[in-house]
């Protein structure tokens, strides 16, 4: 099964179990919550089902496309199921199965893993989900987002397609990977993989970075008295990366992570309650 | 049902895998919690089975009643005249002997109030039970509770099915939406199967069919036996790490064994990050050969009955080479920096806010070693001592231990192979690991002079920056880890036998951070933890603890030696004499400020007697304590004991003339720091003490 049928498959899986089809988002994230079709959708607190694909960047995480797992960025299958349903472990399983994977003949296992996003203000139990050693899914029951305690508790799982993909097609690497009949997953990502590398760990620009974070910053409060919420977020979100991209050149002491950490989180949990507030 | 006390309970829990956290805390706190349950009912000898696995808590209570004991008891009710009037029950005795079910033959006047009997207990077992054990569980003291649907329950996990049975019979309990039934769950990677039960008494037979052990013991032996088999055949041991193996086993429900191997290009890392890679994040057990060389292979347990062998071996091959590969990234990156590099680095780490870099933290170390040589009379090279205190602490900066999660527990250990790398001697390298020894009473210590004395600056520095940074231990919360400095500092201290003044030393090290205020705090919090370790390791009791921790200095490993001849002493007849001698000295100088001995000229033979005693005992000591020899000291200190007695029989200490009685009061002075010189007796307690002589 080649990856881009891994998506679809998934697509159409959840499709069937009720899911609206979403697309990733239009900016940089570092995950698939950041997604304001999770992040401010969880916060209507009503029966809500989607799952869309969504492009991780973590520049932190790159290898130089010399590790074979570890990459600045990678493809997350998200899915939200809001109310969370007694038997989502085995609709999860199934998902598995659906995908061509004899779930018998290998070894699943939840192994305790509380997810937290503290830029965004958000936590929840849940575990990793491991198919014969290898981590394939995060799988989360939240309980905060925004820094709002939610009524109504949504599972959150999110698939990495890439591992998953190696799984299924038994690579050693996720370079290897086929992406479909033509191409490999190097084909298509070799190159900007290599450069994003140099640019997260050497060339950017942290001072223009860091005047863009500030100017970002300011903007989200700007727009929030306007009472403009998803133009505001967009501003929250460039916040993060741009934090995130800052981390990587290593121009960030442990005592401004801190600081810049707890800034993020306090427009994060402005934005929530705006929409909560404008909900109601 | 029986009558007698053979009736059973069982109950199955059923959840999502919980965390094993969660499962050790249940193991250990839960059954006493369901004895003294039922014990609170009076319901006793009974047998309680608890049985654990990531998806079931489940229970067999044995030996149970078929109801709690009743119990009749008289209670005292309202005054007689409000509960009749003309001899006839008012609305309120009407009320309340409604509301409590009572009939008139229930009921007796006494003393001008009504008093009724009334029943307790009684109470039938099974809805006792259903009523109260899962809050029993759910009492025990997780760390982390959630939600999960639209009831208000919370647990570590979500629960997804309850049964319970009182023998044959199916009990209607509830947990939140859940009902209690008669199915369970197999193994998760069996199928997930619903499976019907009759009783408790198919289910444990239903369950193991099903590829579910129950018992934990069961399951561990059965990962015990495998490794042995599968290791010894290949002339490898294991590693063995009860801490792994214990995790492992509260991970499955049925434990299959594999061996895999990793490329063995690795062998070249530090051994310590092999093993964590394998054990930290994958929960791999580690072999080695008998060379004691680390082996490239590796054993994992897994749930999977029906797994099949090549994959899955594969597929955790693959992880733990990718594994490897990110250690070797972050270890190539890391030796490449030179110490330069890493100095630079731990400028810009934070140590504590307002309390400067782990640079800085360094150089406060650094001068805290100095000062300690200098103490003991020793010189160091200072350009050595730099040096050291580099390598201390270098790794914290180093991306192995920032950002290598899994890593993390390395600090020390990869300080010490880096410095080894950079050409470092052993014994300085050592001090990567060694400052931070011991880690708790009975752990390794430092081995290395230059480690010991690291250890103790290390741990002085921490203690006093907490202190004036706000961050000092209070109830459970102690987030600088004071506690286990300190207790970590004073076994140090006493095991090494270092002769070093802790006064003096927090005194430096607060002047180093610029504060002069909190000695006392921190002085007064150490001999609390000292006076703890004493008790708790070395059985000394709090009073001698005392007797010793009064003294203008605070010698730990003096203090312990001192207490341990007054513990062999404390039975003695003679040292309980000598006690209360100085009690009465003490008592009689209490509130009086210190007067000096000026004039020596008595004309009572009962204070000259007690003056030349003192003089000679005083100056015979002084020779025995340059040689430690408490023993003499004690003795001599118990010859003074007559002439106090002789004192305080004979003479009168406060005389109308102001002068004679000063005099004596100074001679009493000049007595008691005789004995404090060694302790202050006057702390020490007897059971059974005798106050004829107290009284003066």
């Amino acid at each position: 099964m080649y990856f881009q049928d891994v998506y679809l498959k998934l697509c159409n899986y959840w499709a069937d179990n009720g899911a609206l089809i979403y697309q990733p988002y239009n900016s940089e994230v570092g995950a698939g919550t950041f997604n304001p079709a999770t992040f401010l959708k969880v916060l209507d607190e009503k029966y809500y089902r989607t799952a869309y694909l969504e492009i991780s960047k973590r520049p932190k995480d790159g290898r130089y496309a010399e590790n074979p797992n570890r990459f600045q960025q990678f493809y997350q299958f998200q899915v939200i199921v809001q109310p969370a349903v007694d038997d989502i472990m085995d609709i999860y399983t199934k998902s598995l199965e659906y995908i061509g994977v004899d779930i018998k003949r290998h070894d699943i296992r939840f192994v305790e893993d509380d997810w937290e996003s503290p830029t965004l203000g958000a936590k929840g139990l849940g575990w990793e989900v491991w198919i014969d050693g290898m981590e394939i899914t995060q799988f989360t029951y939240f309980q905060q987002i925004g820094s709002i305690m939610l009524k109504v508790i949504p599972v959150e799982i999110t698939y990495g397609l890439e591992r998953i993909t190696m799984f299924v097609q038994k690579k050693d690497s996720v370079l290897d990977i086929e992406w479909n009949k033509e191409y490999k997953w190097k084909d298509v990502m070799l190159q900007q993989e290599r450069e994003y590398c140099v640019f997260n760990f050497k060339e950017s620009d942290s001072d223009f970075i860091m005047s863009q974070f500030i100017k970002s910053e300011s903007e989200v409060d700007r727009l929030l008295e306007k009472d403009l919420i998803y133009p505001a977020y967009d501003y929250l979100i460039k916040c993060s990366h741009f934090f995130n991209l800052l981390d990587a050149r290593g121009v960030i002491s442990q005592k401004e992570r801190a600081n810049y950490i707890t800034r993020i989180r306090n427009l994060a949990k402005k934005v929530a309650k705006k929409y909560v507030e404008g909900k109601r | 049902m029986s009558k007698g006390k053979d009736n059973t309970i069982f109950f199955e829990l059923g959840f999502e895998e919980l965390p094993v956290s969660a499962l050790k805390l249940i193991q250990k706190d839960l059954t006493k919690k369901i004895l003294d349950f039922f014990e609170s009912e009076k319901v006793k000898n009974i047998d309680v089975q608890l049985f654990l696995t990531p998806r079931r808590l489940v229970l067999f209570i044995k030996n149970l009643p078929e109801k709690t004991p009743a119990i009749e008891k008289i209670e005292k009710g309202p005054q007689e005249n409000l509960f009749f009037e003309d001899n006839r029950p008012t609305k309120l005795a009407e009320g309340f002997m409604k509301s409590r079910k009572l009939n008139p033959s229930d009921i007796e006047i006494k003393d001008g109030f009504v008093w009724y009997k009334k029943l307790e207990g009684g109470v039938e077992i099974s809805s006792l039970f259903i009523k109260n054990i899962f809050n029993l569980v759910n009492s025990l003291e997780f760390e982390k509770r959630m939600k999960w649907d639209d009831t208000n329950i919370v647990f570590p996990r979500p629960i997804r099915w309850v049964n319970s049975f009182f023998n044959n019979q199916q009990l209607e309990i509830k947990i939140g939406n859940l009902v209690g039934a008669n199915f369970t769950y197999g193994n998760r990677n069996t199928g997930n199967l619903k499976i019907p039960f009759f009783n408790g008494y198919d289910f444990l037979e239903k369950t193991k069919d099903n590829y579910v052990v129950l018992s934990f013991e069961e399951r561990k032996q059965m990962i015990v036996d495998k490794i042995k088999d599968i290791s010894e055949n290949q002339g490898l041991s294991l590693i063995w790490d009860e801490e792994l193996l214990e995790e492992v086993t509260y991970l499955v429900e049925y434990p299959v064994i594999f061996k895999g191997k990793f490329d063995n290009r690795f062998l070249y890392l530090p051994k310590e990050i092999i093993i964590a890679a394998l054990k930290q994040h994958q929960r791999y057990f580690t072999l080695e050969n008998e060379k004691g060389e680390l082996s490239n292979y590796f054993i994992f347990v897994a749930n999977s009955p029906y797994a099949s062998y090549e994959d899955i071996v594969k597929n955790n091959q693959r992880i733990i080479n990718s594994r490897l590969e990110d250690a070797e990234f972050y270890f190539k990156n890391d030796i490449a920096r030179s110490m330069d590099e890493y100095e630079n680095r731990l400028k810009k780490t934070i140590f504590c806010e307002g309390f400067g870099s782990f640079y800085e933290k360094v150089e406060r170390n650094v001068k805290l070693v100095e000062y300690i040589f200098g103490k003991m009379k020793m010189e160091y090279d200072p350009q050595i001592l730099k040096e050291a205190g580099i390598i201390s602490k270098f790794d914290i900066a180093t991306d192995m231990i920032k950002d290598g999660k899994e890593f993390t527990k390395l600090q020390g250990r990869i300080g010490y192979h880096y410095a080894r790398l950079k050409g470092f001697d052993e014994n300085l390298s050592k001090i990567s690991y060694e400052h931070y020894l011991p880690v708790n009473v009975d752990g390794d210590k430092p081995k290395t002079l230059l480690g010991k004395i690291f250890s103790i600056s290390d741990k002085v520095d921490n203690i006093s920056v907490a202190f004036v940074s706000g961050n000092k231990p209070t109830g459970s919360k102690d987030i600088m880890y004071v506690r286990r400095d300190t207790l970590s500092l004073l076994s140090l201290l006493v095991y090494e036998n270092i002769e070093i003044d802790l006064y003096e030393i927090f005194k430096f090290s607060l002047e180093l951070l610029n504060q002069k205020d909190h000695l006392e705090k921190i002085i007064d919090y150490v001999k609390k933890r000292m006076e703890i370790f004493l008790q708790d390791y070395h059985s000394i009791p709090y009073d001698i603890s005392r007797s010793l921790l009064q003294s203008s200095t605070f010698i730990t490993s003096d203090i312990k030696m001192r207490a341990e001849k007054i513990l062999n002493l404390k039975n003695d007849f003679d040292f309980r004499r000598m006690v209360e001698g100085q009690k009465r000295v003490s008592n009689i100088l209490k509130n009086i400020s210190h007067v000096e001995l000026k004039d020596k000229n008595f004309e009572n033979v009962y204070e000259k007697d007690l003056y030349e005693k003192g003089k000679d005992v005083l100056m015979v000591n002084k020779k025995y304590f340059e040689t430690k020899d408490y023993d003499s000291i004690l003795k001599n200190l118990l010859s003074l004991v007559s002439y106090i007695n002789d004192f305080f029989d004979n003479v009168l200490v406060n005389d109308q003339d102001e002068q004679k009685k000063n005099k004596r009061l100074a001679l009493l002075f000049f007595i008691k720091n005789i004995f404090m010189d060694f302790a202050d007796f006057s702390y020490i307690v007897f059971e059974h003490v005798d106050l004829k002589k107290e009284k003066l």
